[in-house]
């Protein structure tokens, strides 16, 4: 059946037809073909990144703020920075419907904020954009006020609060320039905060969730990632708290009896390891509210007179002084205190003997042509080496320094650590200014000024790590204000090691200048210890006014086994009084006073000077008086009674032994009837006696021998006229006066 | 088809209905009551394919709409089933009483469309659909079918004058024309290019002379050209909205925005949903663009859904089958019993495939932005059953068919 179908021909119309589909039907497939080939060019190779843009248009990434790792004290627990959870209010102008709506958030904002209102306008007009920060780190109440707003007019989505972390320093203005603060992201911008912003930082988190158009989360998760945040690490400081303390608090009553045109300076070193334990700087500023001027910075920006350009000018320029810590980004002339290095470098030389050379001085010395006088007109004679460098005498430092020879100077010079930077952990610290930074020529004459540290300029953190190299035996440290990095849980991660093998000038060497300066300088002495110091009063050579002055003081101490070096430095005093001796000496003394015991370095038992009083009520008065006066102490009995009912100073006070007992039998009390004699400006003997006589008792602040010449009190703790009860404990301090610079 | 010694059956309407056995290898023989087996898989594949699609995409807006996810998809499934039905019953009837209605049809249709901008329903500013009874329709699908219908009547009575300008082109143009105009007035831009482009495959087909569609392709590229460059100027003063189309088609992400009328935005979610979806996609039902962010993914964008989830490879399947389609469709042309039934089968799958194309060109924004659907995927129930009843008017042509015995 099938093999008789006739054949069917198309017409040729039909075969046209036939032809014609198949040219449509080839067509078809090409175009086809290049559809495919379109297709392939979006989807494979995406070039125009329409697949990152559209995954930023249905995912929202909310970012996860890294908490920033605290600031610790040298035990790891005292916690001088730490970050605080708190919120930041921003608005989406987006979803504000209209300009009521508009009104009514700036209204409630600005109110509660304390935000101009016209600046909530302004950004909530910026109808594209979805976050617009109205105020950043938002107290507790503002926090809580703004969420009550929200629910109150379901201001939900348009008024949004963020979490973030804020710094909080727990101490103000607790080391404050060596710190240094964090900005409004929480970058460090100074200080510590700067140096190790890296581990402290942390790093942000991300949360990234896909939504559909009206903002539902899709459950679908494309897109959708969550990376946690990693804290930051905490920072473990060598400050130690209580050195800090005691630094600030003699270094802002330094400031206020001196009243320097500068700062008050000092720097609490660890001379075996470069460690910092105190670094601090008067006047200071509060860390927590970094931009405002501290009281003094203020009084002087009240008094500036200028335009409002210029006068916000000079606050921003009053700012960065305040925060500059110019212990290590400003340099200064040493002046004497430099006496120690040259010493050094002669000592170790063999330039000149320690123990046979002599220095002649007649108050002047002629070198290259020049006439260069010494502190003590009448000249000091003929002196040994150690002599010279007690008497801080100029022209013996002038032989002595001619004696190294430039080219042996320059080289220690170097080597101690003067020409370069120390290497430490202090952002911004300043190069020195010396014979290679100035270009001018060395020889003769500025070596012979160098010798006793004038016409270069150092760094307070350079001088005092040169000096601590003296004090440890020659080896040059490297200074640092951080020793390790912990995690939240204390455990340390990562410890930091300074090279400190680096021998400068041999272990003898050192010996022989710290058995010269050891308690030679008086106002420096601190009672039971052995104190090496050396101070300095340079003069200011880049200033227009002359008698410009910075006082300074240099000790390391206990001398048997030096621990700890202090630098104190005050910046043109205007109180009277000038020379490193009596205005930097005793604050060094005060410091250190404080923080040998606080180091738990004992005091050295010398023979006692002092004694604690007995209990000698119901004794009979003979046997009290006996057994008083075989103390060697005075004893005046008070009534006719047969047995003690009242003793003065009470039992446990602490007197001097040449003090005086009152004892009260019965029918006698003590009554407040001694009225207290002026001491101030008496020599020592004089001051004693005096008191003496008046029936009160003396105790003497810092170490005294009757052999002091050149001294006399400067303060006593009761003034003069006052009434007091018989046999209360008088404080003197004395200064002396010493004829050094 | 295979060289030398093919035979060919010439067809009947009343052909046995058994289906002949045995005979020599490389015959041919008349297979009718078998409809185009590889036709009817693929329209099959497609319509489930696009049913799968409907409810991946439709879903979200469904609910946000509706607050049911199923909707969209359910409707959708209930007119799959009444155009599979369609469509079966349309393959059991005889092609020929389509040519004896082919001028009442076409003008019973073209008058439909007329009168739609005055009892049509309204929406987005577009009067094209018919309610009848709750349910709407776009007699514009209706006159694609009409259009090609009577030209392929018309051709087939007057074979032998289609070279002729007046006796087979004019002609040709005055069924194309009206029905350009009625979809036109309808402000119905796409089905115009549609009615259009099917009006001159038809002449293709009918063998008229290659020439004039020398000059139409010359005049259509002069134009086009002219529209780029010195004409430019000219269209934004007085076209200025066709001036906004090209201008948008350039760089839809310009025109995403609320402050610029928005008119990008499609365009531009369409590109961001076909590139995410990479080499394998997302995953069928992991679109992210449908959740609100690629408006109606159901209609005419739903292409850039499937692109979005199934990828690169999804895409080329469902091209590959609409190819399939079109070469089946030729096939079944080349196979027909005669003249009519070859440019009536030609004519429909040519109607399906220019819209794939161009709703593919439109979706990755390689033609400028236009409401065109895509056949078996597009949400829309009547456009669908017609659609498969069209496809069962090719299927019933195909029972007449010769086929090689293999």
């Amino acid at each position: 059946m099938a093999s008789a179908n006739r054949k069917y021909t198309p017409s040729g119309s039909g075969r046209m037809t036939v032809a014609r589909s198949r040219g449509a039907l080839v067509i078809v497939l090409v175009l086809l073909s290049l559809l495919c080939v379109r297709f392939a060019y979006l989807q494979l190779f995406d070039p125009k990144d329409y697949r990152t843009q559209a995954l930023d248009q249905y995912t929202s990434s909310v970012t996860i703020p890294a908490k920033r790792g605290a600031i610790y004290a040298n035990d790891a627990t005292t916690e001088l920075a730490v970050s605080a959870t708190v919120y930041n209010c921003f608005i989406s102008p987006f979803d504000i419907e209209d300009d009521a709506q508009l009104n009514k958030i700036a209204d409630g904002l600005s109110t509660i904020l304390s935000v101009d209102r016209n600046e909530i306008i302004e950004k909530g007009n910026k109808k594209k954009t979805k976050y617009q920060i109205i105020k950043k780190f938002l107290s507790e109440t503002e926090e809580q006020a703004v969420r009550a707003f929200i629910s109150e007019n379901e201001f939900v989505g348009i008024i949004n609060l963020e979490e973030t972390t804020k710094r909080y320093y727990r101490y103000g203005s607790f080391a404050a320039h060596l710190l240094g603060f964090t900005g409004s992201d929480n970058q460090g911008l100074s200080g510590l905060e700067s140096t190790y912003d890296e581990y402290l930082a942390g790093v942000d988190g991300k949360s990234v969730k896909a939504a559909d158009a009206y903002g539902n989360e899709l459950d679908s998760g494309v897109g959708s990632t969550y990376i946690p945040a990693t804290d930051g690490m905490s920072v473990v400081t060598t400050l130690d708290w209580t050195i800090q303390n005691t630094v600030e608090k003699y270094v802002r009553q330094a400031y206020e009896e001196h009243q320097p045109n500068g700062r008050v300076q000092c720097i609490v070193m660890d001379v075996n390891n470069g460690e910092l334990l105190a670094s601090a700087i008067y006047p200071s500023f509060d860390l927590n509210n970094y931009n405002n001027l501290s009281e003094l910075y203020q009084q002087k920006y009240d008094t500036f007179i200028g335009t409002d350009d210029e006068r916000s000018e000079y606050r921003t320029e009053l700012l960065y002084e305040m925060w500059n810590n110019t212990n290590a980004s400003q340099t200064y002339e040493p002046g004497s205190t430099f006496k120690i290095i040259t010493s050094a470098i002669a000592l170790e030389e063999n330039a000149v003997s320690f123990e046979t050379s002599t220095f002649n001085c007649v108050g002047a010395y002629t070198i290259a042509g020049t006439k260069i006088h010494c502190h003590k007109i009448a000249g000091h004679g003929t002196q040994r080496f150690s002599e010279a460098l007690v008497n801080s005498c100029n022209p013996a430092f002038i032989q002595i320094g001619t004696a190294i020879g430039t080219t042996t100077f320059k080289k220690y010079f170097d080597e101690f650590g003067y020409t370069q930077v120390t290497g430490s952990d202090i952002v911004g610290e300043a190069s020195s200014i010396y014979y290679g930074t100035t270009g001018a020529q060395f020889q003769a004459l500025e070596l012979a000024i160098y010798s006793f540290g004038q016409t270069f300029k150092v760094t307070p953190i350079q001088h005092i790590r040169a000096v601590s190299a003296v004090a440890n035996g020659g080896y040059l440290v490297v200074p640092h204000a951080v020793k390790s990095l912990v995690d939240k849980d204390g455990n340390v991660v990562k410890t930091f090691e300074y090279e400190s093998s680096r021998q400068v000038i041999s272990t003898d060497t050192c010996n022989k200048i710290i058995t010269s300066l050891t308690n030679s300088t008086k106002n420096a002495s601190v009672s039971g210890y052995n104190i090496v110091s050396k101070t300095g009063t340079s003069e200011k050579r880049d200033t227009v006014r002359e008698d410009d002055y910075i006082s300074s003081c240099v000790s390391f101490a206990p001398a048997e086994d030096p621990q700890i070096a202090v630098l104190v430095l005050v910046d043109d005093p205007t109180g009277g009084q000038h020379f490193g001796s009596a205005v930097a000496a005793p604050i060094v003394a005060n410091i250190l006073g404080e923080t040998l015991p606080h180091l738990g370095i004992t005091p050295n038992k010398d023979e006692e000077t002092t004694i604690a009083l007995s209990e000698y009520r119901e004794m009979s008065v003979e046997k009290a008086k006996q057994k008083i006066e075989e103390l060697g102490l005075k004893c005046v009995v008070r009534g006719n009674g047969e047995t003690v009912t009242e003793q003065l100073p009470s039992a446990g006070t602490v007197i001097s032994k040449d003090g005086v007992v009152i004892l009260y039998t019965e029918g006698a009390t003590p009554e407040v009837n001694v009225k207290v004699p002026n001491v101030l400006n008496y020599s020592p003997t004089n001051a004693i006696k005096t008191i003496l006589n008046s029936n009160l008792n003396v105790s003497i602040k810092g170490i005294f021998n009757n052999d002091f010449t050149n001294c006399k009190v400067i303060s006593q703790s009761v003034s003069a006229g006052e009434s007091v009860l018989p046999g209360t404990v008088i404080e003197l301090e004395f200064l002396y006066e010493e004829a050094i610079e | 088809m295979a060289s030398n010694g093919i035979q060919k059956a010439k067809s009947s309407a009343v052909a046995p209905k058994k289906r002949s056995v045995g005979g020599t290898q490389n015959r041919i023989y008349r297979m009718i009551g078998e409809v185009d087996r590889p036709l009817l898989i693929v329209v099959i594949a497609l319509v489930c394919i696009g049913s799968v699609m409907i409810f991946s995409a439709s879903y979200a807006v469904s609910d946000s709409r509706f607050g049911d996810s199923y909707y969209f998809a359910r409707s959708q499934i209930r007119w799959v089933i009444i155009g599979i039905t369609a469509m079966i019953l349309l393959s059991r009837i005889d092609y020929a009483y389509y040519k004896q209605l082919a001028y009442l049809i076409y003008g019973v249709v073209l008058a439909l469309n007329f009168t739609v901008p005055i009892f049509g329903v309204n929406h987005k500013g577009a009067t094209r659909w018919f309610n009848i009874m709750g349910m709407e329709f776009q007699p514009s699908e209706l006159l694609k079918f009409a259009l090609v219908l009577a030209i392929a009547t018309y051709i087939s009575e007057h074979p032998n004058q289609m070279r002729d300008w007046k006796k087979g082109v004019v002609p040709v143009m005055l069924l194309t024309g009206p029905a350009c105009l009625a979809t036109f007035t309808q402000n119905h831009m796409s089905a115009t290019i549609i009615l259009f482009l099917l009006g001159m495959m038809m002449l293709w087909l009918s063998g008229t002379k290659s020439f004039y569609f020398g000059v139409l392709i010359g005049f259509v590229a002069v134009m086009a050209v002219f529209a780029f460059t010195v004409g430019r100027p000219l269209l934004e003063k007085f076209v200025p909205q066709v001036f906004t189309r090209l201008e948008i088609w350039e760089d839809p992400f310009a025109y995403m925005s609320y402050e610029t009328g928005g008119a990008g935005w499609q365009p531009a979610q369409s590109l961001y949903a076909i590139s995410s979806g990479g080499f394998w996609g997302l995953g069928l039902g992991q679109s992210n663009q449908k959740h609100g962010y690629l408006p109606e993914p159901q209609n005419d964008y739903i292409f850039a859904i499937l692109s979005e989830e199934l990828g690169f490879f999804g895409v080329v399947c469902v091209i590959v089958l609409f190819a399939v389609l079109a070469y089946r469709g030729y096939h079944i042309s080349k196979n027909s019993p005669n003249r009519f039934c070859s440019l009536l089968s030609m004519g429909i799958v040519a109607q399906v495939i220019i819209q794939v194309m161009l709703n593919l060109a439109v979706v990755t924004n390689t033609f400028p932005s236009t409401g065109i659907s895509l056949p078996f995927f597009s949400y829309g129930g009547t456009s669908l059953l017609i659609l498969l009843a069209e496809m069962g008017i090719v299927l019933s042509i195909s029972r007449y068919s010769f086929v090689e015995r293999g």
